[in-house]
């Protein structure tokens, strides 16, 4: 092999680590454990990875109408109790699914659950 | 010999290169807001995040300008009340018509036009009923059915005369209210596309509580899959619909209701009697314009089924999906080959419909 042929072998090794970096970089981006971000008037007050090693665990969010209490179970999460007037965030119940959200309207809190979902958006 | 080799090896590097600085390039920008009484995302793709983050941000506030235009909710004296073309239409219905804004026009012309053509089915001047059974209030009840005889007398497009020369609206008796809920969220979302369509967006997706309006793909390059809720099971969904430069806006009885003695009162209001719509669970309208997605899938869930597959199919490039009130999915044949149903969510669906 000439120094060009040495050369051109490299550059192709250098190129097919660098393509399989990039596309590797977008996959785990994708393929990552699942996150339930917490928001309060559109704002993002807490994040918690939902997995199944996540402990049983509640906390209480400040919402605009008042406190929403949200409990957290392994890979699920819910609004365990509310003091806005419909509950309807109440009744909702658990989530666990990425794309999943519940949205408390009076006060204003929205709990998602971000990851790869398998539709890009719900009409409903 | 070595020289064309050298020369192919630095094409090679830079195409490496640029193909390792240009890849990740695309980003998302996304942002949430409560509008209109919903929730409101917007999603988009592009290169340059400041020029995203002020496209979507624009957008926002072309639908909150909208947004105020058509709320007929806030009191009288307030600074909201006074932005309001829909409530200087009411105050002065019987009275004399009133100079509004070009957007008003144009939203009361659609809701009119439409209004016609599904023989009331969808009507912009329901006020005086829906304010009667008050579904956003705490404690809604079902009227008494004198009542609601009483306020249907003050009911009907019929009454909205809208002068496009003059800019001005009139609604021509008094007591007669105009109630743009079940179309002023789709003017302000088709709006919002405008504005992101304008400033040179070509990958987006604003979901305004479940209105849905994309611009091109999504992330993979692929028409954007967008489920369709199942109207009796929270989080489940009956299927999948690819919409790609276009929108999907869905009318269901499960949104704001309650119950009473078994049966469901939802917000959804026949407009020709005054009480909620019970042939179908939810209507899914798929087409090019949100305004005209939001309108059609209102008067599609009040119309009998076959009623509005007819509506649906008379209009040129309008796609409808029904969940009827027997558990039946149906749809128009334009969407076979874009649908994908899901064989357990538990309704009958004939693929040959």
């Amino acid at each position: 092999m000439t120094r060009g042929d040495k050369l051109l072998v490299l550059l192709i090794m250098v190129s097919a680590i660098m393509s399989a970096y990039v596309l590797l970089c977008n996959r785990s981006n994708k393929d990552s454990s699942h996150q339930a971000v917490i928001s309060v008037e559109g704002l993002v007050v807490r994040t918690i990875t939902l997995s199944r090693e996540t402990p049983r665990q509640d906390f209480v969010i400040n919402g605009k109408v008042g406190k929403t209490d949200i409990e957290v179970q392994g890979r699920r999460i819910r609004v365990r109790d509310a003091h806005c007037n419909n509950r309807i965030c109440v009744r909702q119940g658990w989530i666990d699914k990425p794309g999943e959200s519940v949205i408390c309207m009076p006060g204003q809190v929205v709990i998602s659950i971000e990851g790869a979902a398998p539709v890009d958006a719900v009409t409903r | 010999m070595t020289g064309w080799k050298a020369l192919l090896a630095c094409l090679l590097l830079v195409a490496v290169m640029v193909y390792a600085w240009k890849h990740p390039s695309e980003v998302e920008y996304s942002s949430q807001q409560f509008l209109m009484d919903t929730f409101v995302t917007v999603k988009v793709y592009g290169s340059d995040r400041g020029h995203l983050q002020q496209s979507v941000n624009e957008a926002f506030g072309e639908m909150r300008r909208i947004a105020e235009l058509a709320d007929h909710f806030p009191q009288a004296g307030t600074a909201a009340y006074r932005a309001s073309d829909v409530c200087a239409i009411n105050e002065k219905a019987g009275i004399r018509p009133v100079r509004v804004h070009s957007d008003t026009i144009t939203m009361l012309t659609l809701a009119r036009q439409y209004a016609e053509l599904s023989h009331g089915a969808f009507d912009p001047a329901i006020g005086a009923v829906t304010d009667l059974w008050n579904f956003s209030g705490d404690n809604p009840v079902i009227p008494v059915s004198e009542s609601i005889r009483q306020r249907l007398k003050l009911s009907g497009f019929r009454y909205l005369t809208v002068n496009r020369d003059n800019s001005t609206v009139y609604v021509r008796k008094k007591g007669v209210k105009l109630d743009l809920g079940a179309s002023a969220k789709g003017y302000a979302t088709e709006k919002a596309y405008q504005i992101l369509k304008r400033s040179g967006i070509d990958k987006a997706l604003i979901d305004a509580g479940g209105n849905i309006r994309t611009i091109g793909t999504n992330r993979e390059g692929k028409p954007w899959k967008i489920g369709i809720k199942d109207p009796r099971r929270e989080g489940g969904l009956i299927g999948t619909v690819s919409v790609e430069n276009g929108s999907a806006v869905t009318s269901g009885d499960y949104y704001r209701f309650f119950e009473r003695d078994g049966s469901r009162y939802h917000h959804i209001l026949d407009p020709r009697t005054g009480y909620p719509g019970n042939h179908t669970m939810s209507a899914t309208v798929v087409t090019q314009d949100s305004a005209l997605a939001d309108i059609l899938s209102t008067a599609c869930f009040v119309l009998p089924p076959s009623e509005a597959l007819a509506l649906a199919t008379g209009l040129k490039e309008v796609d409808l999906l029904l969940i009827t009130s027997d558990k039946k999915i149906i749809h128009t044949p334009t969407l076979t080959g874009r649908i994908e149903i899901n064989p357990n969510s538990g309704y009958r669906y004939d693929q040959g419909r």
